[in-house]
């Protein structure tokens, strides 16, 4: 049982070790990446937020990455002549694939680091809020702190997640390649057009989607769940007579208790 | 579905793409589009797991002691519990947390309740713990909870999995070898009427001897015994009767409250339970009446077996799982508990989708205040008259401005007055009063309208409750099948919510507090209508016994000194059938019960004011205890009937002690 025990922190402490290294490959690509685009010193500066986040296991480090990422690229584009804006006509860019793939792998990482070694599930808030009330239940556990478990890591996480890495980075690429940014009735902006056009395909796609998703769990309603719901629309269509039958029948019942009461 | 930490990730991410697709910066386009699709990928790939993976999802529980599976359980002892989850099918997830939902009453004495593991179709997971019932009652097990998330934390979702069971736990086995009235001379559980009864009858073993009384058969005289005194001696054998003893327990909500397992009605429960399984030993006849303040709830007459046993043990534990209940409580106090239960429960009804409360709802929705109590005539009038004098001023401005308008705007506003309106002056006052008694008619509920929405606006907890009862008021609605004028109701009836509430938490065996007394001071578990259904139970009983039975009352008479004229009537009926009858008192609990043997009166014991306001309440509710304790044993005693406080002593010898005295009624020389 202490041999099992001891293998299976043996698995977790190789797989935190590897995630890291991961992660220090990640920035590593960054700065060749943003070196590469003439960024000089300035590269380093989302590189040593990133390894230092990583380093530290700093929750927000991934996010405080790409906005300094961001920042870096925007404050220096004009001082270093950057070349990254956005071509008329796009086929696909090696070092943005290579940096995109770098970026994704250091956030996703960085992130099942923090789940293996810190709190796996998140804390409920509703039940917070239960707690403030002063009306908890004795039940499950309303604060879970322990990590994701030895058992969970397998030995093909770490190939899946390396190979699924280039195929993300690829479909963005093709996603924006097939936004159309040829034909602009408006005379806008190239850029500000291809942008509008992805955002209202990305609006549309996840109306549809959530529309789908919404018809699949319409389907697996319980009997006691649809009861509720069209207790709920009647409620709703008649609560103003509702209320007003209700007040009289309480006030004829407690009218009549009181008289009863009397002696 | 999405963490916090979800969120920031999107919030973010569609920053930096907006900020590069819009800007033309290609690079931070494609590394945010990516990020964001994969974020995609990952959100459709938990939404299928979860959305397919939970339904497939079944339960199996099963409870065992040393022997194998049980389906009851009894007070005092420990089982294992088995909790078998398993996927029929679906993708199963790589880590999930199974928790599974203790009951109420119930502890854990070994195991883990909580896991964390992997789920497929092919590995099913099993929890084993070691539970333990300190009392008698009900359990019920409601199911488990299924936590689900991902690796990255980005997505979490909490589901639960309902798969509800109820078990008796049985009062504890009693000692009955303790217990038992008579020594047995022979085997241990011997044949019907075989024991040692003192009372003379035809069985075959001697019991004594006595002088001849004419009458007597000849085959009982002792030839030999009489030869040697000189005179005719009669045999006295055995009786092979055995004795019939009826318990009569008080259900009524005044012995349910405290604690459950803690009250009154829980020590009554025990030794009920102990008399039976006693009795039982040796193979006396045992009924059971129970009894509320409205109804006999369940009569079984005096039989015996180990079935009647069972059927006896079974009544008893389903009593003692009752809950109090009344209209009384405030729903403000059991709302946040139900609501908190039902969120742990049945988190699916709770949802947006299916059971919404509107955000109007709690602004616009008064609470109903039909329920307090009809304000008297005078407090009606001194309304009344605020609402008029509060009103004058707006009237004294409207008179005003309609006087002195010319005044101040010339002629502008008659003669734009006579051109809209071409009525004589006395018609324009008119309409001008007809408007202030229109202000004055609708000023106080418009008052009252704006004075609710403000006093909301600065009350958030008035708002959540609002919420809250509306979810919970259409839960409760589906569930007992009110339908929706229940829910309209429920929302206007603050007592009824109230007590629907109190049944929704005692079936779940929900612990809760309900008020003892009403804002007029008056002690509402009294059951006063209990009196009457005792005696006619009592009468009932009597019409069909044969001689000599013995009926026990369990019954909660304190608050009810001075409406017993229809027991006491009961009681002299049946000792005048040579019945006996013994009263055992419940005692609430935390209160110190009577001294047995006292020459102090509790009258004369004066409370210690220097103790403290606390102590004080408690001294003082002790001796009005004890003096309406004392007052009931003397008037029953006055009939010869025994009253016992059920928390001091041993009840269960002094039942069994009264029955052995049952069987001595005869001997002797009659």
């Amino acid at each position: 049982m202490a041999d099992d025990m001891t293998s299976t922190e043996a698995d977790q402490d190789a797989m935190v070790r590897n995630y890291f290294l991961v992660c220090m490959g990640a920035m590593l690509v960054l700065l060749l990446d943003l070196l590469r685009r003439g960024l000089g010193p300035w590269a380093l500066l989302p590189v040593a937020v990133g390894v230092v986040g990583a380093a530290f296991r700093i929750r927000f480090a991934p996010l405080l990455t790409i906005i300094v990422v961001a920042a870096t690229f925007m404050a220096t584009e004009g001082e270093f002549g950057s070349s990254s804006f956005l071509p008329p006509t796009f086929n696909g860019s090696l070092p943005d694939w290579i940096l995109s793939a770098a970026m994704l792998a250091f956030f996703v990482a960085h992130y099942r680091i923090l789940g293996l070694t810190g709190p796996y599930f998140p804390p409920d808030e509703s039940k917070g809020a239960k707690a403030s009330e002063g009306a908890s239940t004795p039940g499950p556990a309303e604060h879970l702190t322990s990590p994701r478990g030895a058992h969970s890591i397998t030995p093909s996480e770490l190939s899946w997640f390396v190979l699924s890495l280039p195929v993300w980075a690829m479909l963005a690429q093709l996603l924006w390649k097939f936004i159309p940014a040829g034909v602009n009735p408006h005379e806008l902006p190239a850029a500000a057009w291809q942008g509008i056009v992805f955002a209202w395909t990305f609006g549309v796609g996840l109306f549809l989607v959530a529309g789908i998703l919404g018809y699949v769990l319409w389907q697996q309603r319980t009997r006691r769940e649809a009861r509720l719901v069209l207790q709920d629309a009647l409620w709703r269509e008649i609560c103003r007579d509702q209320r007003r039958v209700s007040r009289e029948l309480t006030r004829a019942r407690l009218t009549r208790r009181h008289g009863k009461e009397k002696p | 579905m999405i963490t916090a930490r979800g969120w920031w990730f999107l919030v973010v991410v569609l920053s930096i793409l907006t900020l590069g697709a819009f800007g033309g910066r290609l690079m931070l386009t494609l590394v945010a589009l990516t990020l964001l699709l994969w974020f995609l990928g990952e959100w459709l790939l938990f939404f299928v797991r979860v959305h397919w993976t939970l339904p497939a999802i079944r339960v199996h529980r099963d409870l065992s002691d040393d022997r194998g599976p049980v389906t009851t359980l009894w007070a005092g002892r420990s089982f294992r519990a088995n909790v078998q989850i398993r996927l029929t099918s679906g993708l199963g997830h790589p880590w999930l947390r199974i928790t599974e939902f203790i009951p109420f009453g119930v502890e854990k004495t070994e195991g883990n309740t909580e896991r964390d593991t992997a789920l497929s179709p092919d590995a099913p997971v099993t929890l084993q713990y070691k539970l333990r019932c300190p009392t008698a009652g009900l359990v019920r097990f409601e199911g488990i909870t299924i936590q689900m998330a991902d690796f990255q934390g980005l997505f979490y979702f909490s589901k639960f999995v309902q798969r509800a069971a109820i078990y008796r736990v049985l009062p504890p086995l009693a000692d009955v070898q303790g217990h038992r009235p008579t020594v047995k001379r022979r085997n241990l559980l011997p044949a019907p009427g075989l024991h040692r009864h003192l009372r003379p009858g035809s069985g075959s073993e001697l019991l004594d001897l006595r002088d001849y009384i004419p009458g007597d058969p000849p085959k009982t005289i002792a030839w030999k015994v009489s030869a040697r005194r000189d005179r005719l001696i009669t045999k006295e054998f055995e009786s092979e009767v055995p004795i019939r003893c009826t318990l009569f327990v008080d259900t009524s909500h005044s012995v349910r409250i405290g604690a459950p397992g803690r009250n009154a009605l829980a020590r009554i429960v025990e030794i009920s339970a102990a008399v039976a399984q006693a009795a039982a030993g040796v193979r006396d006849l045992t009924g059971l009446c129970l009894f509320d303040d409205q109804r006999t709830v369940r009569y079984l007459r005096p039989a015996r077996g180990a079935r009647h046993l069972v059927q006896v043990l079974n009544l008893l534990t389903d009593a003692a799982g009752l809950a109090p209940a009344t209209g009384k409580a405030r729903y403000q106090d059991l709302l946040p508990i139900a609501y908190a239960f039902a969120t742990e429960v049945y988190p699916h009804l709770l949802q947006q989708e299916v059971n919404s409360a509107p955000g109007w709802l709690p602004w616009f929705w008064p609470n109903p205040d039909l329920n307090r109590d009809r304000p008297s005539l005078f407090t009606r009038m001194g309304r009344w008259t605020f609402m008029a004098v509060a009103s004058v001023p707006f009237a004294i401005a409207a008179l005003l401005a309609f006087l002195f308008a010319d005044l101040l705007t010339g002629d502008a506003f008659s003669s734009l007055l006579s051109a809209f309106l071409p009525v004589p002056r006395f018609v324009l006052a008119l309409i001008g009063m007809g408007l202030v008694v229109s202000v004055l008619v609708l000023y106080y509920p418009l008052a009252g309208l704006l004075f609710r929405m403000v006093r909301r606006f600065f009350s958030p907890r008035a708002r959540r409750l609002g919420r809250w009862r509306k979810c919970l008021a259409a839960l409760l609605a589906e569930r007992y099948e009110l339908g929706p004028g229940g829910l309209a109701q429920l929302l206007e009836d603050n007592e009824r919510f109230a007590l629907w509430v109190q049944r929704f938490l005692a079936e779940h065996h929900v612990p809760y507090a309900v008020p003892l007394y009403d804002r007029r001071g008056e002690y509402l578990f009294a059951s006063p209508g209990k009196i009457e259904v005792l005696a006619r139970a009592l009468l009932r009983a009597i019409s069909r016994v044969r001689d000599n039975e013995l009926f026990v009352l369990f019954v909660d008479l304190m608050e009810l000194g001075d409406r017993l004229d229809p027991l006491l009537r009961a009681v002299k009926v049946t000792l005048a059938r040579h019945h006996r009858v013994l009263l055992i008192c419940p005692w609430p609990p935390g209160v110190p019960p009577p001294p047995i043997r006292s020459t102090v009166r509790p009258e004369d014991i004066p409370p210690a004011w220097s103790a403290g306001g606390s102590a004080v309440i408690t001294q003082l509710t002790t001796a009005r205890l004890r003096r309406a304790f004392h007052r009931l044993r003397r008037r029953f005693g006055k009939m010869g009937v025994p009253v016992v406080c059920a928390a001091s002593g041993d009840p269960v010898q002094l039942i069994l002690a009264r029955i052995n005295q049952l069987r001595s009624v005869g001997t002797g020389r009659r």
